[in-house]
């Protein structure tokens, strides 16, 4: 390779890499099935997992996929909504989470005090 | 006026219409509010104008229970007093703090708020706190920049507290005090005694000494105590002559329920935008800022004490150690000098915080600090010991003993923040992992007290459950009362000068009063 390819690959890549990165975490959209989109704010992946696998931890009974899918897609009049609609699943789990904090559905995970349907959201992501 | 005890003759007598033990806050504050009267005041302070380490030894005593600063530093021995090293922190006491409340034992005053309101604002004024206005919507609409956090204040509220210079009262009130005709000061004036007519109703006169050997005898109609609350009781305790268990201590409750506020790092507060909050931080030209408390309809909801919590960037809030564990010297100016040391320490990461400041002063993550109401228990107590001072007194002994409502409180409050901020939308928040450790019901050894000596010779109407009356008053003493906050009887959630100020000029009132019958 010329040197002047080099310099000119290297320097795209560089530049390139993380524009490319940045924009993939910036606009890509996640699951919200498996997304803690406010804790997301905050913790990085791993500690998402973290919170998910303590929360499983601490209710043993939910500790499962299926079992948690079903708790997350299920609204209070007990409609489920389907999980490959994801803005439906979207808009649910955003006045869940709203409906949990005024009606006091929380649980403390790793010191975080969350709703339980983020929580589960950890828990399923961190069974992904 | 002002006499120095050491140079007069030796067993003078002194007298006055009223004689006010102690020139702190308090105790300055009575005098000069009997400026220009026709009665003739005795302020006696024990130290002089300036620090001398052999004075502050007499306040040296033992500390057991729960950790707490050395008993020698945490009061200032000379005319001032303790405002010679206050950080001027000022807010009022919620209504709730004066009530009786089923869920806290030994709750309830025989005052409420409103008796002592009118006296808010000329305390105000003494301690230099500008406008009187403790409403955060008229801080709001001083400054656009002043927004609150969208909670519900029917459960959390922003609390305001105002920041004196902070007034050190040795410096800005000595003159006035040394030019009043009718305020007498003597300074080197330790009382040592308090002698009562036989039948110990009422006070006929104290003595006082010094270094230089020199004793004196001080007659007035009206006595008032007004040294703090650990060095009152200390001094009831020690002067049991003729009341054996010591003065006003029929039902053995002079020097029990001693108070502070308790005070730590709690959690974090995460916010999914960045915001100065500056409505919460201090260094604002309004010298004001606002605390999240809690409601009293939710300290009832949920049984616990009152509380407030302050928010602070998150870079400083990590590296602020507990102030138990920084301010442990017998000597209150090496602790000045710690205090200089440590806020150096925010100066670690000064590359990156200033750039934040310059760069629109904004963060999205806090450190919230907590400042917890303490429950009122008389095994927290001042006792005396077996060991003299050089001048005779027994020394003070102090147990500092907390309960699990206190934890349960600094938890509430914490966790009600993080119900409050997750239903607005706007953040999360972080508890400390020893606040949610359900298996330990007491608070950690490094909870900070807040320097505030409270309680000791409590209020209450009823002589078996307090050491002084409504009008702070020693229960059958006929002339002998106490000021500040050794008569409060549960110490609210915020710092006290304000309130002691406030409920000094109260007592002033009551013996102006009183002394034209």
């Amino acid at each position: 390779m010329k040197r002047r390819t080099f310099i000119a690959t290297a320097t795209i890549t560089a530049i390139g890499l993380p524009v490319a990165y940045y924009v993939k975490k910036r606009f890509s959209k996640e699951n919200p099935l498996t997304t803690a989109e406010m804790l997301s704010h905050f913790c990085d992946d791993t500690a998402l997992k973290e919170i998910g696998t303590a929360y499983r931890t601490l209710v043993p009974v939910e500790n499962e996929k299926q079992k948690l899918t079903d708790l997350i897609l299920t609204d209070t009049g007990g409609q489920k909504v389907k999980a490959s609609d994801w803005s439906a699943v979207e808009d649910l789990v955003t006045k869940k989470i709203h409906n949990d904090f005024l009606n006091q559905e929380l649980i403390i995970v790793k010191g975080w005090v969350i709703s339980k349907t983020e929580a589960r959201q950890c828990a399923l992501f961190s069974l992904t | 006026m002002h006499i120095d005890a050491r140079k007069l003759d030796d067993q003078s007598i002194i007298e006055g219409d009223i004689c006010i033990i102690g020139a702190g806050a308090s105790g300055i504050s009575i005098a000069l509010d009997w400026e220009n009267t026709p009665y003739k005041v005795i302020l006696l302070e024990g130290g002089g104008f300036e620090y001398d380490d052999k004075v502050q030894e007499l306040l040296n005593g033992k500390i057991t229970g729960h950790p707490y600063y050395p008993m020698k530093s945490s009061r200032l021995h000379y005319f001032g007093g303790a405002t010679g090293h206050w950080g001027g922190m000022c807010s009022t006491f919620d209504a709730i703090d004066f009530e009786k409340r089923d869920w806290v034992d030994n709750s309830g005053w025989p005052i409420r708020r409103e008796d002592i309101a009118a006296f808010y604002p000329k305390a105000h004024d003494i301690l230099e706190l500008g406008p009187y206005e403790w409403d955060a919507k008229y801080w709001m609409d001083q400054n656009s920049s002043f927004v609150s956090l969208p909670l519900d204040e029917n459960m959390i509220w922003n609390k305001i507290w105002h920041f004196s210079p902070p007034t050190r009262f040795g410096s800005r009130y000595k003159d006035a005090v040394l030019n009043a005709k009718n305020i007498h000061l003597y300074t080197y004036a330790n009382v040592v005694d308090i002698d009562a007519v036989e039948n110990v109703s009422s006070i006929k006169e104290v003595t006082v000494k010094n270094y230089e050997g020199k004793q004196h005898t001080v007659r007035a109609k009206y006595f008032v105590m007004a040294c703090c609350a650990i060095q009152n009781s200390r001094l009831l305790l020690a002067c049991n002559k003729q009341a054996p268990a010591g003065l006003g201590n029929d039902h053995d409750l002079v020097g029990r329920y001693f108070m502070e506020h308790l005070e730590l790092h709690t959690g974090e507060l995460w916010l999914n935008h960045s915001d100065a909050l500056k409505l919460y931080q201090v260094g604002n030209k309004e010298k004001v800022r606002a605390e999240l408390s809690i409601s009293a309809k939710m300290q009832e909801s949920l049984k616990v004490l009152n509380a407030t919590v302050s928010l602070m960037p998150l870079e400083m809030a990590r590296k602020l150690q507990p102030a138990v564990k920084v301010y442990t010297y017998d000597d209150p100016r090496k602790s000045s000098d710690t205090l200089w040391k440590y806020s150096n320490t925010y100066n670690l990461d000064k590359r990156n915080f200033l750039q934040r400041i310059l760069t629109g002063n904004t963060h999205n993550a806090f450190g919230l600090y907590t400042r917890a109401e303490q429950l009122p228990n008389p095994s927290s107590r001042v006792v005396l010991s077996d060991e003299k001072d050089a001048l005779g007194v027994p020394r003070a002994n102090l147990n500092w003993a907390l309960s699990p409502i206190d934890k349960r409180t600094v938890f509430a409050i914490n966790h009600l923040i993080g119900q409050q901020v997750g239903a607005a939308g706007v953040g999360r928040v972080k508890l400390k992992d020893w606040l949610i450790d359900d298996t330990d019901k007491q608070l950690p050894d490094y909870t900070s007290g807040g320097w505030h000596h409270l309680g000791t010779t409590r209020m209450s109407d009823n002589p078996k459950e307090g050491v002084v009356d409504a009008n702070c008053k020693v229960h059958n003493i006929n002339n002998l009362y106490i000021a500040g906050s050794s008569c409060f009887a549960t110490g609210g959630s915020v710092n006290p000068t304000l309130t002691v100020v406030a409920i000094s000029l109260r007592l002033s009132n009551y013996l102006k009063e009183k002394m034209k019958m």
